[in-house]
């Protein structure tokens, strides 16, 4: 069955025996499946390429994306060099980037508890308004963290940032907190 | 296991693989050559996933493939049709010896691990400016589900846990972010 296959695996159970470590009870029929056809262990070989290539552009912070405590505990773990800017509500802050920093993240406090669904808004000197609908976080972190695109920073000369975080609620849209940012290039 | 539509390989090819394990047993090198071509990658696969180190699942993939073409040529491979089986459990057996002499195979590593490294058989390699324009356009959600999944290695149910969604609504996510990441490298997004 090396060039048609007609019984393919479902691609979310290829993910899950990807991504999960040891042996589970379907293990056996999918390594034997594998191990017998080109067409699902090419589009395994294809899935197990896109993560490598996620991860690789997470570890050089590639894209903007909100990340949680596990990611910034692994960049930890892996030795980068995480730059961190911890903004209470209404508050602002001085930031730059260095050749040595690796991440950048801004950690956007606030209550975000009751709320549903949250956007993010940028706004920059001169630039128009930038907005990131839905983006993910938990009612009872109490933070949200922001991880920036360091090719980005590193290209951005002297900047106010304001950052709003708005509430999408049934009456329309709700101030959760504004923060500021002012980012003076370093000069390495 | 569940099953997905039939799809077909990147590169069909007419005979089946119990075929070429009778033709390379019959001394037939050009079957050699693409039982080779065609097994190698899958074994390597099957390294990367229980070995989760490149290096160790190229050398894996030398040994098993070493063992397969010896007990085909042996006769030890009595049904050809079951030539994955017999793959399958020499892949465990190697794994399971390495297991208990680890610290003889980093040695071996250490030493040869590049020239055990067939290119070959090397996993694709992906266009990183692309696929950086591929994650941006993700949706916020979905970045950040692909990037905890592969970057920080977390389950679903952790991923859950820290977003406070369901493990099955992250398990979506993640299937939708991955579709359309294949999508927009292939060109289609």
């Amino acid at each position: 069955m090396s060039a048609r296959c007609e019984q393919p695996i479902d691609p979310a159970d290829l993910l899950d025996y990807w991504l999960t470590d040891g042996e589970r009870p379907d293990d056996d029929a999918i390594e034997e499946h594998l191990l017998g056809c080109d067409a699902c262990s090419g589009r395994l070989r294809g899935l197990a390429a896109l993560g490598e290539g996620v991860r690789q552009l997470a570890r050089r912070g590639a894209v903007e994306v909100v990340v949680t405590p596990s990611f910034l505990e692994k960049a930890e773990r892996e030795g980068l060099r995480t730059r961190e800017y911890r903004v209470p509500a209404g508050g602002r802050v001085d930031c730059t980037v260095t050749r040595e920093d690796d991440l950048l993240v801004g950690r956007l406090q606030g209550d975000f508890r009751g709320i549903t669904r949250l956007d993010v808004i940028a706004l920059e000197e001169g630039r128009p308004e930038q907005r990131i609908p839905d983006v993910p976080v938990s009612p009872d972190a109490g933070e949200l963290i922001l991880a920036q695109s360091m090719p980005f920073l590193r290209a951005m000369g002297r900047t106010r940032t304001r950052v709003r975080l708005l509430a999408q609620e049934a009456g329309g849209e709700r101030l959760v907190g504004e923060y500021t940012f002012d980012h003076t290039p370093t000069v390495d | 296991m569940r099953y997905a539509d039939p799809v077909l390989s990147e590169a069909p090819s007419a005979a089946p693989d119990a075929d070429l394990a009778r033709r390379l047993v019959a001394g037939d090198q050009e079957a050699e050559a693409e039982l080779f071509r065609r097994l190698a990658p899958r074994v390597r696969l099957y390294g990367l996933r229980h070995l989760r180190d490149p290096a160790a699942a190229d050398d894996l993939m030398q040994d098993v493939m070493l063992m397969t073409f010896d007990g085909l040529r042996d006769g030890k491979v009595r049904e050809p049709e079951r030539l994955a089986s017999y793959v399958l459990g020499t892949c465990r057996r190697v794994v399971a010896g390495w297991r208990r002499g680890e610290q003889r195979r980093r040695e071996i590593l250490e030493r040869h691990g590049q020239e055990l490294a067939p290119a070959a058989a090397a996993g694709p390699t992906l266009d990183l400016d692309r696929l950086t324009g591929c994650l941006q356009a993700l949706s916020a959600r979905e970045r950040t589900v692909a990037v905890l999944t592969f970057y920080a290695e977390r389950s679903a149910d952790d991923i859950a846990g820290e977003l406070s969604l369901s493990a099955g609504n992250v398990r979506v996510v993640r299937h939708r972010a991955l579709a359309r990441l294949r999508a927009c490298m292939e060109g289609d997004a």
